[in-house]
């Protein structure tokens, strides 16, 4: 079954400019599917609309089947449970002022789960890696990748049943990148994942699925695998070939540039 | 050829913590280097000391000569002759680089008419405009004319960038710093803006330091690298050699990180 599934979504912030139009997609349960876009494709709406913050103009959003309702706080309450969020800047999304074991419990205490509130968290620690010793220190601590470490413990320890990932390697240094896919890896092999990102290579590493938007609209979606091997699109192509690649080098021709 | 920029033994520290440590490197005319590192390498300090840029609280030591200018040390007065002439920069974000209440057109202005007083050209509106419109459609922007009388807030991200390229050029320095310049922009964008430098550099004989953390972009434009690690130099050479065969740790890692991520388009 899908888990979630956006039916002919349109949004506009002001009248008669739809930032949104018409998107369909869905993500099926233990998925893990890529939203990809340059800036302006309606990403970050997207995103918007399932932390339900906004609600579609028309369209409809389904999760395991009911429609969403931003009015309805008893549904909404019981989404919230099942939806987390991890986000781009991991230097702004981290509370300055808390120590780590308040940041990650957040989502327990303000979703009210109660029942071995330690242990999840020192779990969901030792799930992104980072010393139990951590536990007690402020973010101004740790490093930018730590500190997405914590973003991604505190957005597991409430183990949603779906993970919105908002171009979480996007602010890091590549070597850190790296480890931070990784990690994702392994996240998104125990729960389902919707991971937006301008970057096709993070896309292509970690997800199954991808959908491709552009100034709002879907022009492209399906296995990862058969999108960038073959893709349909002029959209696509363009991104895929736009993207920056170590050059060879041979032995008779040594100018590289020429490929510009 | 001789060295148009030579930096010897260059240090710069705050009160407090030595930032960038003895680096040196040298850039002959035409040539091109790319300075790459993580955050915190000191690969965007290297750049404004060059140019004298650096905040009052931070201080360098050490030698930095453009042409036959040292910048170390120098007053803002005299260096403000340089400018232009000797070297222009582009930055890596465009809505902060321009001026948000000057129109496009002024801005690029601005530097034409600095040139033409310069080079002892006369510098009436019509001449100026004609520049500005020329620079304009070098850097492929749209619609020129339209163009000169926008402000910053209504164009995009890759033609803000394009109107700094353009400011650059006007001036026709010798040297082009260009501290990560793509890296704000869209991937379709970042890949037209690299083809539109990688012209200008060579029509106009400049020679360029390119500045950025991005390695494939860095290896697709220049012929020699060096990399920079918490403020120090470890390892210099050409594109091909540190990108083939690194010889440092820390540069191997680098690579590796590079090489996975074109591994996982090339896996496809």
């Amino acid at each position: 079954m899908n888990l979630l599934e956006l039916n002919k979504v349109c949004f506009s912030y002001t009248r008669g400019n739809k930032v949104l139009n018409e998107v369909s997609f869905s993500v099926a349960s233990g998925r893990t599917v890529g939203l990809v876009g340059e800036s302006g494709s309606g990403k970050s709406t997207i995103l918007k609309l399932l932390m339900g913050l906004a609600k579609p103009s028309s369209g409809a959003i389904q999760f395991e089947g009911a429609p969403l309702d931003i009015g309805n706080r008893i549904l909404m309450k019981g989404y919230r449970r099942a939806v987390q969020p991890v986000f781009q800047d991991p230097y702004s999304s981290l509370d300055p002022r808390q120590k780590v074991r308040s940041i990650i419990s957040e989502p327990l205490n303000s979703l009210g789960i109660a029942d071995q509130n330690a242990s999840r968290v020192k779990r969901a620690l030792a799930a992104v890696d980072l010393p139990e010793d951590a536990i007690d220190r402020y973010p101004s601590a740790f490093s930018g990748g730590q500190r997405q470490r914590i973003a991604i413990a505190r957005a597991i320890v409430s183990e949603p049943r779906l993970i919105l990932a908002d171009e979480v390697v996007s602010a890091l240094d590549l070597s850190t990148q790296v480890r931070i896919v990784e990690l994702f890896r392994e996240i998104a092999s125990q729960t389902t994942l919707l991971f937006v990102s301008h970057d096709l290579a993070v896309v292509a590493a970690l997800c199954d699925e991808i959908v491709i938007l552009e100034r709002g609209t879907v022009v492209e979606a399906g296995s990862t695998r058969s999108v960038l091997a073959n893709p349909q699109h002029t959209y696509t192509r363009s991104l895929l070939d736009s993207i920056p690649r170590i050059p060879e080098w041979d032995q008779t021709h040594d100018n590289v540039r020429s490929d510009l | 050829m001789s060295d148009l920029l030579t930096v010897v033994d260059l240090s710069i520290r705050t009160a407090e913590k030595e930032l960038v440590k003895n680096v040196s490197f040298s850039l002959p005319e035409g040539a091109r280097m790319g300075l790459i590192g993580e955050s915190g390498s000191g690969k965007s300090l290297t750049a404004l000391a060059a140019t004298g840029l650096l905040p009052p609280a931070i201080t360098a030591s050490g030698s930095v000569i453009i042409g036959a200018q040292e910048i170390i040390g120098t007053p803002d007065q005299a260096l403000n002759r340089m400018r232009g002439s000797d070297v222009a920069v582009v930055f890596q974000e465009p809505l902060t680089a321009l001026d948000p209440l000057m129109k496009i057109g002024d801005q690029i202005g601005w530097p034409v008419r600095r040139r033409f007083r310069r080079e002892g050209q006369t510098t009436n509106r019509e001449a100026v405009r004609n520049e500005v419109l020329s620079l304009m459609e070098q850097v492929r922007l749209p619609e020129p004319k339209l163009m000169l009388n926008r402000y910053p807030h209504e164009i995009s991200g890759g033609q803000r960038q394009r109107v700094a390229i353009a400011m650059a050029v006007a001036c026709r320095p010798k040297l082009l710093i260009a501290d990560e310049p793509t890296t704000a922009l869209d991937v379709t964008t970042q890949a037209e803006v690299l083809k539109l430098l990688d012209g200008l550099v060579r029509d106009y004989g400049m020679s360029l330091l390119f500045i950025s953390h991005d390695l494939p972009v860095v290896a697709s434009i220049v012929d020699d690298v060096t990399v920079l690690r918490l403020g120090e130099v470890v390892e210099q050479g050409t594109t091909r050699q540190v990108f083939e065969a690194p010889s440092n740790p820390y540069s191997q890692g680098l690579m590796e990180a590079a090489r996975t991520f074109d591994s996982y388009l090339q896996d496809i």
